[in-house]
């Protein structure tokens, strides 16, 4: 039993291990940057498509509900993760341009 | 001119003992190469130390490792090239596959992948360079790049996509059936390679970081060979959705 759970936690520790290297940028080419922010963009839209759910749901709970989430939405702090977003939005689209032209075009 | 240089070097055993790095002092020329000064650690400092090499001039691709981080072959990568008198210099095993001792890896699953491509270094005949045209001379010299691949798989350990997807073709084996596809020999068949690389274990998982051409001791410029597949599969299914025929 305590051997499975040895094995388990050292599994787990690799498997977070092998994670973290997607972000290892040490001594990496400019290729990798692209692959980095790829990685960060792409679980970025993930986790904003499942908010953008729950905050969907809040139409469900009536009108005075969307009117104090639309209220706390106009604040500076939620407007820069706006920026982000669309930041996001926008390095993901252009990498899938260069991704796209590099195979076509000029790999 | 003599420097002094510390070697930091990783050690790992399969004796339970957990993984640490070991520091060794060296006494090095500055044009000497790395993989000559681990030999003087196993030599001299330490017998128990564990490290892969051959030919020692970059035609085995046994000694690859990582160097200060980057992935060398460490026969051909001079001290001065990657540190100075008194510097550190990291040495570690390649990334993405299992180390077996020290710096040495299990590089069973990377030639499983290069069989798998069945590729064929050997020609039955040698084009006679001094004899070829230009014309043809534009279409033999490109053809020969792929048979500079010495397998050394610095280009799969550089590779970000194995470490979370070990089942990846990889770059290596990617470049062997694209050199296949180019120039198709003892019988190999075009079609039925690149259905090999058609699926999401294959070409489509490359994410064009592009790392392997930059570590690639020999020029294979295996990142090249995955977008040249590309094409290749994208016209052949261009080519099926308009019942055109090869």
């Amino acid at each position: 039993m305590a051997t499975t759970q040895v094995q388990d936690r050292s599994l787990r520790q690799k498997s977070i291990k092998r994670v973290v290297s997607w972000f290892d940028y040490r001594r990496r080419s400019l290729g990798m940057v692209a692959f980095i922010l790829n990685r960060l963009t792409g679980i970025g839209l993930i986790f904003y498509l499942g908010l953008h759910l729950v905050v969907l749901s809040l139409l469900a709970k009536g009108e005075m509900a969307w009117d104090t989430f639309l209220s706390l939405m106009r604040s500076p702090v939620i407007l820069a993760f706006d920026i982000l977003l669309f930041a996001g939005l926008l390095i993901r689209g252009l990498n899938g341009v260069r991704v796209a032209l590099v195979d076509m075009v000029f790999g | 001119m003599r420097w002094q240089v510390t070697f930091r070097i990783y050690r790992s055993k399969q004796d339970g003992s957990s993984p640490h790095f070991d520091t060794f002092n060296l006494e090095v020329k500055p044009d000497e190469y790395v993989l000559d000064a681990i030999e003087r650690i196993w030599a001299e400092q330490d017998r128990s130390l564990v490290f892969r090499h051959a030919c020692h001039h970059a035609a085995c691709g046994a000694c690859g490792m990582r160097v200060n981080g980057r992935e060398k072959l460490t026969c051909t990568t001079q001290i001065n090239s990657i540190t100075s008198d008194g510097g550190t210099v990291l040495v570690e095993p390649m990334r993405n596959l299992p180390v077996l001792s020290d710096l040495v890896v299990d590089m069973t699953s990377f030639y499983a992948g290069m069989e798998e491509a069945q590729f064929v270094a050997i020609r039955s005949a040698e084009p006679m360079f001094d004899y070829v045209t230009k014309n043809q001379a534009e279409v033999i010299f490109p053809a020969n790049r792929f048979e500079n691949c010495i397998e050394c798989a610095l280009c799969y350990s550089a590779c970000p996509i194995p470490a979370t997807n070990p089942d990846f073709m990889g770059p290596a084996s990617l470049a062997a059936i694209g050199r296949m596809v180019e120039e198709p020999r003892c019988g190999a068949d075009p079609v039925s390679l690149l259905d090999m690389t058609d699926h999401e274990k294959g070409l489509w998982r490359c994410h064009s970081a592009f790392e392997c051409v930059e570590v690639c001791p020999a020029d294979v410029n295996p990142g090249g060979m995955i977008m040249m597949l590309r094409r290749q599969v994208i016209i052949r299914r261009f080519k099926q959705w308009f019942g055109i025929r090869s």
